[in-house]
């Protein structure tokens, strides 16, 4: 039985919870780096390589390297293993899962991701055309042809591997189904992001404030217009009863899952109604996550940051929207650079996707709130008999935010006290910034490719039509709008060289 | 009946076989309609000193992969005992 009775309610045993949990944990271990002890180095991270290189004189050490210790790189690559899989048990333990099933299924997991992880970082996915500071690593390697995909390669093979075990693989999907939890391994990664928003904030705080005020803004206008279009699109044009068109309306127009569940315990819905809307937005989640990256970066090359935003009002699911904010950074900074031969920071059009996101999720407490007393006095007509009672929206918060924040305001703090500090910090978090955020970000696309089996919409025809409906002429073209209007002509800093 | 937190009652709601179904205090009741079942708790208490009972959704009742996108479904509480009554005119048989 698991209920929430006081506001520690799920701090154990939520996947929320050991985001924050796990998150803070490495973080508190780099930050031992301020006494001059390195507890993070440890960590294997993928090199750039090439075919013939490696085929004709094998080495690990052309395909990894550690963040800090002189170590062997399969060793680092092992002693990554080691560490994650013993941290991400524990939360496993504590959220009563099957501990045996959770570890056999994340070592599958973890294998496959670093396997599309090192397989796509070879030059000929990666590399691009690009001369900077008076190097063009694609030609100086004698490449004839590339795809010329950047980072972003290693995230789609890793997709693509992930859909064909959850639609092709269905036993294998099952038995990893224990491990494959996109939100857990995202919510983390998203703490980790803090850091970074930390870092990139002491680089550029007056964009770092408008994209978080911007990013606040929009989404407010956004929550506007977005749930009664899409409420009264599922009452008048499909006849469908007032709570699954609540329902519908808050999964499709607000952050997908968690508020379709949201808005059935605040309306009192039967389970079966979220249940059977997530199961849509999972999937369409998906949909969005395959096309609108590449669709985006294709049609306005010009507007990162705009995309970033129009991606976390679009989106649903905080997996597949960080997700595709991540694709979108790589694709949209490799066709840049491309273009022009100017290289854009990595993280910034991400942050906009997740800065938005996370604006979004936020509110969603409150709007449930609302919502659930409007639905008490107004459609049930109980009042005096039936209340809620305000800790439902603390019930509701998303807990990873927490973790997030307190990553971005403590980094900017301790870096902000001294130059010194700054350096050592900076240096100290580096494996946390880079390659154990790139891996969270990869082990989610891998679980979300895994529970993801398009086969399910089957004999949901007409929600489905709702859906695309919707998406297609209410959410993706006024989140463009509204992120244009709010973000236009904002840019990612240039890498200095 | 057994009471927690300083004479405060709680129950826990769950959803099976397609019945709400809310059990703790000394009670046991389902119905398919939540409103319906609210009116059996509120007749259950209708002798009672006027009170408070929390009604708290178990979310084992969910589906276990739903629990990692949101961790709550909902909580509320109904006004119970003499002088309440149940005036929304729902069929509520057990």
């Amino acid at each position: 039985m698991t209920t929430n009775r006081r506001w520690t309610s799920g701090m154990l045993t939520t996947e929320d919870w050991w985001a924050v949990w796990v998150g803070l944990a490495i973080y508190a271990a780099s930050l031992a780096s301020l006494a001059g002890v390195d507890l993070v180095g440890w960590m294997a991270r993928p090199r750039v390589w090439e075919w013939t290189n490696v085929t004709g004189d094998f080495a690990w050490s052309k395909l990894l390297r550690t963040s800090g210790y002189d170590w062997h790189p399969f060793v680092a690559w092992l002693a990554t293993y080691v560490v994650f899989t013993g941290l991400l048990a524990v939360g496993a333990r504590f959220q009563r899962l099957d501990v045996k099933r959770f570890v056999a299924g994340f070592t599958v997991i973890f294998v496959l991701t670093w396997l599309c992880w090192v397989v796509g970082n070879e030059m000929h996915l990666t590399s691009v055309d690009a001369t900077v500071d008076g190097r063009n690593d694609y030609r100086d390697n004698g490449l004839s042809w590339g795809l010329q995909l950047g980072e972003g390669s290693p995230y789609l093979l890793a997709l693509i591997s992930g859909l064909v075990i959850g639609n092709f693989a269905k036993r294998l999907a099952a038995f990893l189904r224990e491990a494959a939890k996109p939100e857990w391994y995202i919510k983390t990664a998203i703490v980790f992001l803090g850091v970074n928003l930390g870092a990139m904030t002491l680089e550029a705080t007056d964009f770092a404030l408008e994209l978080v005020l911007t990013g606040a803004a929009a989404t407010f206008v956004a929550y506007l217009f977005f749930w009664p279009l899409v409420y009264t699109l599922a009452r008048r044009a499909f006849r469908l009863p007032r709570d699954a068109s609540a329902v519908l309306a808050s999964g499709i127009s607000i952050c997908g899952v968690s508020a379709a569940i949201a808005t059935g315990g605040a309306i009192r819905a039967r389970p079966i109604i979220p249940v059977t809307v997530s199961m849509l937005v999972v999937i369409f989640a998906m949909i969005e996550l395959l096309v609108l990256p590449g669709a985006y970066a294709a049609l306005f090359p010009d507007q990162p940051i705009v995309n970033g935003a129009a991606m976390g009002m679009t989106v649903k699911t905080d997996g597949a929207d960080a997700a595709a904010g991540a694709l979108l950074d790589e694709l949209m900074v490799s066709a840049h650079l491309q273009a022009t031969g100017e290289r854009w920071q990595t993280g910034w059009i991400l942050s906009s996707a997740v800065l938005t996101k996370i604006w979004i999720d936020v509110f969603i407490g409150i709007w449930t709130f609302v919502l659930a007393l409007i639905w008490v006095y107004k459609v049930e007509r109980r009042p005096g008999q039936v209340s809620v009672g305000p800790s439902e929206i603390w019930f509701r918060f998303p807990k990873f935010v927490l973790g997030y924040l307190v990553a971005w305001l403590s980094f900017l703090a301790i870096a902000s006290s001294s130059a010194d500090a700054a350096d050592t910090l900076a240096a100290g978090t580096a494996a946390l910034q880079s390659p154990m955020r790139h891996m969270m970000f990869m082990l989610t696309f891998v679980a979300m490719g895994v529970i993801t089996d398009f086969s399910k919409l089957r004999g949901m025809g007409r929600l489905a039509l709702l859906y695309a409906l919707a998406l297609a002429v209410i959410i993706a073209p006024i989140a463009y709008t509204v992120a244009y209007l709010f973000h236009r002509g904002l840019m990612p800093p240039l890498v200095t060289s | 009946m057994t009471t927690e937190g300083g004479g405060r009652r709680e129950l826990v709601l769950s959803y099976e076989r397609g019945q709400w179904r809310a059990r703790g205090a000394g009670l046991d009741v389902a119905h398919a309609d939540l409103a319906a079942l609210d009116t059996l708790i509120v007749r259950a208490f209708e002798g009672a000193e006027p009170s408070s009972v929390h009604v708290r959704f178990d979310m084992g009742a969910l589906p276990a992969w739903l629990r990692q996108y949101q961790a709550h479904y909902f909580n509320y509480v109904l006004r119970v005992g003499r002088g309440t009554g149940t005036h929304d005119g729902r069929e509520a048989r057990p």
